[in-house]
């Protein structure tokens, strides 16, 4: 544990010490040479670190379905619900069985209900977690839980953690992407970095929504302001050399205020994303154009059909991302909070998401990148197995269900479980601190040994909780 | 005293009736349970009912009352009036406007049985049965213990350990946690860093280079730190009195009130009027206008005692605060829009002035604080009984109100008057698209099949040029509308629902408000109040006594001053909220506030004059060890401006900003209708108007790009904190967009008639209100020398010549080449190159732009220390 502390440490030295040489010399030839510890303090930074032992994934696409997802229909198979239908719960409201059948799939045969007959079909890869479980049942506070670890602190996500044990793979993206993350329920603390360098932060990325009159509008950004998938990716004054020397005279002039100010987070952060910009204007329009693309894999994620291209288009891009050596990627769909109107929204979110995400399997898998890749999918919380209103179901943080696939977990495992009626974990529990030291240990982090000094205190993803669920690990 | 426009088919109230039980004959039951009902399950209730969850033309048919109270359109069922009941007519099937059922005309015996169930008078058994009374299990006494419910009490004088440093009462407070912690305060702000703080605080705007000069002098010239005191409380004043104190803090207060200029939601229409809201805000901060005024005008303006009409349009107008939230305007169902919208309310006024989130009550009792169901459907019945009226056309918005018209009352119109000529062309446009709906109508009529979303869409056109025309007096004056609220003539009686659901009502709650802090059986309104008791709420929020509503916003303005609150989450004052770091220092601010008869301004000075405020920022290794989040104020946070600071800021130093306000809103254009390339172009056209940003269209979910980059709110909920993200593609906007580039052109040509060996110091003093460090004027020196020598022409920043010619008088002509990037033709430009054989001025123009585009993307530029 200690080693691990000093080696991180040593980090920020270096990033020190590169200041001091920086702003050591005088006039432009300390300015030229600042390209090196420029290059110097970013790669001791975000370059590739070794992980605590083999990691089992390299990377992590997490599916992040915002609202709270129904598990008891969807991906755990409840017939006590069906046969207690109406009656009364000692939770208060009358039971309400799913409208949903389920039947098994697979060689391992796990229950899958018919909202999901494209995932359904490589359940064989699919780690169900049924007995997962949370602190909060508000969204605000579960939303925060599930990405940092806390509801109540202003805590780094578990993609900063990520990117700080690992670094990225590829310096001209961001290591640490949020695809259409929320504006509200905790907003950019989701993927903010905190107390963590700046280098961290993940970077939000907003691509088409699923609805049709977002599609519209987006189609229009793409038309008139925003042909490369994010806006301002080309300059139109200079050439590469002299944008380079710009940014190198605006690096300097932050420095200056650096220096001076000793400490201070918002320069820090504005130098990391100049040189991070400045390296995205080539990667990113040329990850985000599709057209390299066949016919054959788009329709794999149901791209240009309804519902499914909006979702569709996140999920290969997640893929291309992916590929390009991104860390951690994460892709938002939402609302799944269905109190009332169950029946078809809670279908209507399953048509726009069942496709892509069987194709981002299907497609990683067949490009040998689902051995290293973590998929994880879920949201905040689940629901209950009773509906107050007849239609629609509650917040459920006791027991609800997450899945994983990819990156060394056993797939073909429901591992965990609810009571009969899918209302508390009793088995196998999973906490979201369980989960977070779970998906570290896939990436070869040890979470207890992944800290960061602060406040006088070494701060983890998992605070002093968390265990490994060994018995997932393939 | 007041007309009202009325554009489209009188709101039905929605009424939930569910009280009376008319004496109904076993025989009438049954004629009903057998030749009705199957007919209605087997034919309306797919479309109409609850169990399918559809409310087509807002209409249900699954209970008496909705089937009474009707939908869009008329009551469909008036009992012992067959020609008046809609659903007769439609099921007569030829003539009706909305032939039913769709799949084919009922049977001729079928209809006659519905005639002769009308007679009778609709006998229905199908009337809700109220649910049990809802039983809260809230201690509320043991509730009001809470601290925040706690009436402020102003402490007795500190024992300080360090008693030399306090120049004010608030550092007393300030220093004695600091003791308590261990924590030495940093040295006071250099005057340049306080000047350049007070300017971006209290007005937004950086000080000119003569300002900032001038300000500096006279605080080093002070003898000693009192004289220099005196200096400082001057320059408050003096920015206090500037009237873009209030397009600054006003803007606070609309990140606070929601602000915005469409629905949102669904559809996203246009609330063409909002902006007057906008207006109203600004001027309230600029008058000073007590607090407590400013509550009971946002939440009542329009009930207040006045004394002309002007002032009674200004009130209405300030009573727009509740008209312009969120809203589902393409719902079917108008009795859960209207839950909605009366639930909206709450929310935004309970977190805005309370800092309480009651509509957590609306389905069960609040999970963490102690408000009971029955508060929230207190409160319900207040804004139940209350019209808000936001505009937006019938053809468009199946919820769509009238406006209040406020024509010769004194708020100034918002659009130029028209001629005799644009008159007589917007009555032809009208009559044309009048008769289209009528030519249309005979189509069907004669059997023609016509497509029914043709027929929608000349509707909409009809009502839309009738809209434009209404806007009008017959003379071509301008009218003058606004959003606002108004009284119904009945209070409606509400009832507790059970888990928030429109088919449980249980028992009726009489209007009241909150029970934790009010005296114990004293919250609710006495039946004699008249009206919809918003006035009531509102002296109540504004209150003296209230122990929320005066701390609530002296830990706004706190907050706004120090980009933290003394309690954390501003919005929320509840058991999930913060407590407050200095809840001594916090009750003294607001005892203090009410005192000075709630002066916002004077809280401002306060805070602005204390020591605590004016703390330099600087770095302290022992400080930081114990305090890493500045809680305890040992010096001042480093804060990045907001979106639209940072955009007015450029266009000051650039010299571009136009500090006149605009008439209107620049969605005008736009007209009315849903979001979509009508709305998408002028938001992107306005950003390349140089008015302050307070002033740019604010259309829900089409934030301007640049205000989306730096984090401005999205308006879809009380938003008292702005998140302060940092990421790559702000960095990508200041390198790359023509916005940037051009205040860089324009900075540039602010001092290119300058001797070279001046032109780093103005641009620092421009910038940053500071002269250069000797490393940054050598670093300049070398960047601008080494840039200048030869180099491939595409490497330009702008082709000197062409670049200053659209520069030409100070303003850039050719909008569309601007919109495009100016730089465009000259980058790729092999064709360029060769015949702008430049000038050695020219490509020392372009360095220069190109240095002066660095200066504003520093973060220097972008925050305050």
């Amino acid at each position: 544990m200690k080693r691990n502390y000093c080696r991180q440490r040593s980090v920020s030295f270096t990033r020190r010490d590169a200041l001091k040489a920086a702003s050591a010399g005088f006039g432009y030839l300390a300015f030229a040479g600042l390209a090196a510890a420029r290059d110097a303090e970013s790669r001791s930074a975000l370059s590739p670190k070794q992980p605590h032992r083999v990691p089992k994934a390299k990377r992590v696409i997490f599916l992040c379905m915002r609202g709270g997802p129904s598990h008891v229909d969807t991906f755990d198979y409840k017939p006590r619900l069906r046969h207690d239908h109406g009656r009364a719960s000692s939770y208060g409201s009358p039971l309400c069985a799913s409208s949903w059948n389920f039947q098994q799939h697979g060689e391992s045969g796990l229950w899958v209900s018919e909202l999901f007959p494209n995932v359904a079909e490589h359940a064989d890869q699919l780690c169900l977690l049924r007995g997962m479980h949370c602190d909060q049942p508000s969204h605000a506070q579960a939303m925060l839980q599930m990405h940092t670890g806390s509801f109540q602190f202003v805590r780094p996500s578990m993609g900063a953690w990520t990117l700080y044990g690992l670094g990225t793979e590829n310096e001209n993206l961001p290591g640490f992407l949020s695809i259409n993350p929320p504006t509200a329920t905790g907003g950019a603390q989701n993927y903010g970095n905190a107390f963590l360098p700046a280098a961290f932060h993940g970077t939000k990325f907003t691509v088409q929504d699923s609805s049709q009159r977002n599609r519209r509008i987006d189609r229009m950004r793409r038309g008139e302001v925003n042909p490369y998938g994010i806006n301002n990716a080309v300059n139109n004054n200079l050439s590469t050399e002299r944008q380079r020397e710009q940014l190198d005279l605006i690096a300097a002039l932050n420095r200056e205020k650096l220096q001076r100010d000793e400490r201070n987070p918002l320069v820090e952060g504005a130098i990391e994303n100049f040189e991070l910009a400045f390296r995205m204007q080539d990667a990113v329009p040329e990850v985000m154009d599709l057209s390299d693309e066949t016919e054959e894999t788009l329709a794999l994620y149901g791209i240009n059909e309804d519902p499914t291209d909006g979702f569709g288009r996140q999920c290969l891009l997640a893929r291309r991302f992916a590929e390009s050596g991104v860390r951690f990627i994460e892709l938002g769909h939402g609302s799944w909070d269905q109190h009332s109107n169950l029946r078809t929204a809670l279908s209507g979110n399953c048509q726009e998401t069942d496709k892509p995400i069987s194709g981002l399997i299907a497609d990683l898998k067949r490009r040998d990148l689902l051995r290293d890749t973590l998929i994880l999918w879920g949201g905040e919380f689940g629901r209950t197995p009773y509906s107050d209103s007849g239609t629609g179901r509650d917040h459920n943080h006791k027991g609800y269900t997450m899945w994983m696939a990819g990156g060394g977990v056993k797939g073909g495992l429901s591992y965990g479980s609810t009571d009969e009626h899918g209302y508390e974990a009793i088995e196998n529990k999973m906490h979201v601190h369980d989960w977070h030291a779970t998906i570290l240990h896939l990436l070869g982090l040890d979470h207890e040994r992944l800290t960061f000094r602060h406040a006088g205190r070494e701060m983890r993803l998992t605070d002093v909780e968390g265990s490994v669920a060994t018995e997932i690990v393939a | 005293m007041h007309v009202r426009l009325c554009l489209v088919l009188t709101l039905l109230l929605p009424v939930l009736v569910v009280d009376r039980i008319e004496a109904q004959t076993n025989d009438e039951i049954r004629f009903f349970e057998t030749k009705i009902r199957p007919v209605l399950v087997k034919h309306c209730y797919e479309c109409h009912s609850t169990i399918e969850e559809k409310a087509r033309g807002g209409l249900k048919l699954d209970t008496r009352d909705a089937s009474r109270s009707g939908g869009d359109t008329a009551p469909a069922i008036v009992p012992r009036s067959p020609t008046k009941s809609l659903l007769y007519e439609s099921i007569q099937y030829d003539d009706a406007e909305y032939p039913m059922p769709p799949k084919g005309k009922l049977p001729d015996h079928v209809i006659a049985d519905f005639r002769r169930w009308i007679e009778m008078g609709a006998p229905d058994p199908r009337v809700i049965k109220h649910q049990p009374n809802a039983q809260s299990e809230i201690d509320i006494e043991e509730g009001k213990t809470f601290w925040a419910y706690q009436p402020p009490v102003m402490q007795e004088t500190l024992e300080l350990k360090t008693a030399g440093w306090p120049r004010t009462e608030i550092d007393r407070f300030v220093i004695a946690k600091l003791d308590e912690h261990g924590l030495h305060p940093v040295p006071d702000a250099s005057s340049e860093v306080l000047i350049r703080r007070l300017f971006f605080n209290l007005i937004g705007l950086p000080p000119s280079s003569d300002q900032a000069v001038r300000w500096k002098r006279r605080m080093d010239a002070a003898i000693d730190e009192d004289a220099k005191q005196a200096v400082v409380a001057e320059l408050i004043s003096e920015l206090l009195d500037s009237p873009h104190y209030g397009e600054r803090w006003g803007r606070h207060w609309m990140d606070v009130a929601r602000y915005a200029e469409s629905t949102g939601g669904d559809q996203n229409n246009i609330y063409q009027h909002a902006w007057r809201y906008r207006d109203y805000v600004i001027d309230s901060f600029n008058d000073d206008k007590p607090f407590d005024q400013f509550i009971r005008e946002q939440i009542a303006g329009d009930l207040l005692p006045i004394a002309d009409e002007q002032e009674w349009a200004d009130n209405v107008i300030a009573s727009g605060f509740l008209a312009l939230g969120v809203k589902l305007v393409g719902e079917e169902d108008q009795q859960k829009f209207f839950a909605d919208l009366v639930d909206e309310q709450i929310d935004a006024t309970t977190r805005a002035f309370l800092a309480t989130t009651v509509a957590c009550a609306r389905c069960h009792d609040h999970k963490f604080d102690p408000i009971p169901q029955q508060d929230y459907y207190a409160l319900a019945g207040i804004f139940r009984s209350t019209e808000t009226h936001y505009g937006l056309l019938k053809a468009q918005a199946r919820q769509a109100t009238t406006l209040l018209d406020l024509t010769g009352m004194g708020p100034p119109p918002g659009t130029p008057k028209l001629d005799q000529k644009e008159l007589a062309a917007l009555i032809q446009e009208r009559d044309d698209a009048a008769q289209a709906v009528t030519d249309a109508m005979n189509r069907i009529r004669s059997g023609e099949n016509v497509f029914r979303g043709m027929l929608r869409r000349l509707r909409s056109q009809r009502d839309e040029t009738e809209a434009a025309l209404q806007a009008y007096s017959n003379r071509g004056e301008p009218r003058v509308f606004a959003m606002g609220t108004q009284d119904r003539d009945h209070v409606m009686p509400t009832r507790l629902l059970i888990r928030g659901e429109i088919d449980k009502p249980a028992q009726l709650v009489p209007r009241g408000v909150l029970q934790v802090l009010s005296p114990k059986n004293r919250f609710q309104f006495n039946s004699r109040v008249n009206g919809s008791g918003r006035l009531e709420f509102a002296n109540w929020i504004a209150a003296k006594t209230n122990p929320l509503t005066a701390r609530v916003i002296a830990n706004r303005v706190w907050h706004w001053m120090f980009g933290q609150g003394l309690v954390r989450t501003v919005d929320d004052f509840g058991f999930s909220g913060d407590r407050p770091t200095h809840p001594e220092l916090l009750d003294y601010l607001a005892i203090r506030l009410i005192e000075n008869d709630w002066s916002i301004k004077w809280l401002v000075k306060e805070i602005a004059q204390s020591r605590t405020w004016q703390l330099a920022s600087s770095y302290h290794a022992a400080n930081d060890q114990i305090d890493p989040d500045l809680q305890w104020l040992w010096r001042m946070r480093h804060r990045r401006l907001e979106a639209e600071v940072i955009r007015d800021a450029m266009l000051a130093v650039s010299g571009q900003l136009e500090l006149e306000r605009p008439v209107g809103t620049f969605l005008r254009e736009v007209g009315e209708g849903g979001v979509g390339q009508n709305v998408f172009e002028p938001v992107i056209r306005a950003m390349d108007k140089d008015v302050r940003s307070v002033y740019l269209p604010r259309v829900r979910n089409v934030l301007p790009e640049m205000l989306e980059t730096f984090d401005a709110p999205d308006a879809s909920l009380v938003s008292g904190a702005r998140e302060s993200t940092s990421s790559p593609l702000q960095s990508l906007f200041l390198m790359n967009s023509p916005f940037v580039s051009k205040q860089s052109i324009a900075l540039a040509a602010r001092v290119e008639d300058l001797p070279a060996d001046q032109q780093i110091d103005a641009l620092y003093r421009l910038v940053f209100a500071r002269s250069p460090t000797s490393h940054e004027r050598e670093i300049a020196t070398n960047y601008l020398a080494t840039e200048t020598k030869p180099e491939t022409p595409s490497g330009r920043f702008l082709g000197g010549r062409f670049g200053r010619e659209r520069f030409a008088g100070g303003r850039f002509a050719g909008e569309e080449s601007a919109r495009r990037g100016f730089g465009g033709r000259f980058r790729s430009s092999g064709q360029m190159s060769e015949q702008t054989t430049e000038s050695e001025t020219g490509q020392e123009f372009s360095v220069l732009a190109s240095y002066c585009q660095a200066l504003l993307s520093t973060t220097e530029f972008q925050t305050i220390d």
